[in-house]
């Protein structure tokens, strides 16, 4: 019995996908499998490739140094010192799931990452050839050699240009964590996924004596965080490195507010039609998750009647423009400053809360300790802290049908899966499946934001998918099927936490599992092309 | 074989749309369109908030949770720097950004949506 999964290679001959049977992996991340396509087998070296398990997703794939689009980068710097020249991809991350319970991540330097049903990250370490052969390994199900060693630390790698680093943030090492072990797998991945910020200062607003032409700074930013977050660190990069500390001795933190910039391309716009090349600076909108803010502007772009490949490949840095005085406070809505943040975001998960069970007491239910320490969790980027506190507002997955797949016969499997890797029978009260609906949001890419009730689970007891909601609210986009029309051509596609997601994806256990912090599974609308 | 859904990159270059794009933008204009219809906002003071002569009123649903917020001050007759917190259903308090539409859709309560207004931060 073969199962369906999916082969993503990303190069410079553009997306190719397949479908292949039995998932058997080769060295310098190429796939192999016996039903697959030989022409998407081909990975180079450098690039990644990653393999979509039975209902898995991928997230994003790397751009290669060949495209000659791309600027350089200059070279990535890992935390312990060493330094690599950017010659091969930059950042490879895989994730995702729809409820299913593996995901396969290709580093850049080959290592291979499996979530395992223990929850714990087993690192594999280059594959050749037959994965059976790989000493002290043990075959999962898929046919996949593990070596099961648990990462101490993940290597954190930071982008640089010639004029900063980030490296004035911190980042924790995520642990171990005790609670269903897929919801923790993928729970984690959001919390982890980063977006490229590019951040410059309005020139015009440059103290006096002020270094010109170094005030960009990069970062790669937690898409679960938020941008008056961001700025302590932003301020101490320009204090040491761009500003005279006499001239720069006026400046308030609180009164910092980001623009964000599109870049040189035709906006096709409602009202009026912009020509040439027009920078259009709008209001980034300061209480959306950054990693909101950066898929919003992903599923802009691909609305633009005609864009540049590396726009449309989705990983240049999103380009905001920091300015330090006058924040314009009627179209902002809201002060711009980190306690301001801090009631919004409260206020969104009482939101959440009060849209699944109809009350807010698990919200309210917290000590005031725990509130402010969710918070800090953010702040800190701390996974542990916060999901210490969110367990207990969050509902998590329970499987209520049986839905292990049967094990492919030709991967006679060594591995037996943990009893309590897969619970199933009992419906959770308290879970996913139970709530009144799951707090979901559509952003279309130039507004509007849509809101309903998604129940997860519909009238004929089949759970709700993304698909029945896509169809439901946005049918010129994502056509019903019908008896007659079983396979409608959609016109867009989804985004959520950068992923793009299978419309079979459960609405219940997104709501689970990929919600942004704040509990909302924001999902932004991108439009699709001709091929 | 590509997954329906995903988008498909071309190689280098530039990369017309095509029809399925002009259909796409044409599908985003219909849904940029401000719905004209209304619904009924019912305003209720809690705690020592002044109670309004009239708390039941018809707001059309495009608006911004912010504009239900600015209309309230006004039919009070409270200037902008004097406290006045609002929140849905004695429970949260939305986004300012928050459409009448999303909240309506979402947390409406027979028939009405319920704007509980106070001087002071309750639930907030």
């Amino acid at each position: 019995m073969v199962h369906s999964s999916y082969c993503y290679v990303h190069g410079a001959e553009g997306v190719c996908q397949n479908q292949v049977g039995v998932t058997t992996l080769r060295a310098e991340g190429s796939v192999n499998s016996s039903a697959a396509d030989a022409s998407s087998g081909d990975a180079r070296a450098g690039r990644c490739a990653s393999v979509w398990l039975p209902g898995f997703l991928e997230m994003e794939a790397a751009k290669t140094a060949a495209d000659p689009e791309r600027p350089p980068l200059g070279r990535l710097a890992r935390k312990d010192g060493r330094t690599e020249d950017e010659t091969s991809a930059q950042n490879c991350r895989t994730a995702g799931v729809c409820g299913s319970r593996r995901f396969l991540e290709v580093t850049k330097r080959h290592g291979w990452m499996l979530g395992s049903s223990e929850g714990r990250e087993t690192v594999c370490l280059r594959l050749d050839g037959d994965p059976g052969v790989r000493s002290g390994g043990c075959k999962s199900p898929y046919g996949l050699g593990l070596a099961s060693k648990e990462r101490a630390r993940r290597d954190q790698w930071s982008c640089s240009s010639s004029v900063a680093m980030s490296t004035y943030g911190a980042r924790h090492s995520p642990s171990t964590f005790s609670s269903p072990a897929s919801t923790t797998l993928f729970r984690r991945l959001t919390w982890e996924g980063t977006v490229p910020l590019e951040i410059r200062v309005d020139s015009k607003e440059l103290p006096a004596n002020s270094n010109r032409g170094l005030e960009c700074y990069f970062i790669q930013a937690p898409r679960v965080s938020y941008l008056p977050l961001l700025v302590p660190e932003i301020k101490r990069f320009l204090m040491d490195v761009v500003f005279d500390e006499e001239a720069a001795r006026g400046l308030k933190e609180e009164d910092w507010w980001f623009e964000s910039e599109d870049g040189h391309l035709l906006k096709w716009c409602r009202t009026h039609v912009l020509h040439g090349a027009i920078s259009v600076l709008t209001p980034a909108c300061r209480h959306w998750p950054i990693g909101l803010i950066y898929d919003n502007h992903t599923t802009s772009v691909s609305t633009r009647q005609t864009a540049s490949t590396s726009a449309l490949l989705q990983s240049a840095p999103l380009r905001l423009v920091l300015h330090l005085a006058s924040p314009p406070t009627e179209k902002l809505l809201l002060a711009p400053t980190p306690e301001a943040c801090k009631q919004a975001f409260m206020g969104q998960l009482k939101e959440a809360d009060f849209l699944r069970w109809g009350s807010t007491k698990r919200m309210t239910g917290l000590r005031k300790a725990e509130q402010d320490g969710i918070w800090e969790g953010i702040k800190e980027h701390n996974f542990d802290d916060y999901w210490r506190v969110a367990n207990k507002v969050t509902p998590t997955t329970v499987p209520t049908r049986p839905n292990s797949p049967p094990v492919p016969p030709s991967s006679a499997s060594l591995h037996t899966r943990p009893p309590s890797a897969d619970p199933q029978g009992v419906p959770d009260r308290e879970g996913a499946y139970s709530v009144r609906s799951v707090p979901v949001r559509l952003y279309l890419p130039d507004g509007p934001v849509l809101q309903d009730l998604a129940p997860p689970i519909l009238e004929d007891g089949s759970p709700n998918t993304l698909s029945d909601l896509l169809s439901q609210h946005l049918p010129l986009l994502f056509p019903t099927p019908l008896p007659s029309a079983p396979t409608p051509r959609n016109l867009g596609y989804a985004l959520i936490q950068g992923v793009l997601a299978p419309p079979e994806a459960e609405l219940a256990w997104l709501g689970a599992c990929m919600t942004g912090a704040d509990g909302w599974v924001n999902v932004c609308i991108g439009l699709l092309r001709d091929r | 074989m590509a997954l329906m859904g995903s988008p498909d990159i071309h190689a280098h270059g530039l990369v017309d749309g095509g029809e399925s794009l002009v259909e796409g933008l044409e599908a985003l204009e219909a849904y940029k369109k401000k719905d004209p219809a209304k619904v009924v906002v019912r305003f209720k003071a809690v705690g020592n908030a002044p109670i309004m002569k009239q708390n039941f009123f018809k707001v059309t649903v495009s608006n911004r949770f912010q504009a239900v917020i600015q209309f309230l001050r006004k039919e009070l007759g409270w200037k902008a720097g004097e406290p006045l917190f609002t929140y849905i259903n004695l429970a949260f308090s939305p986004a300012p950004d928050d459409t009448v539409a999303n909240l309506y859709r979402s947390f409406a309560t027979e028939g009405h949506l319920i704007v509980n207004y106070s001087t002071t931060a309750a639930w907030g």
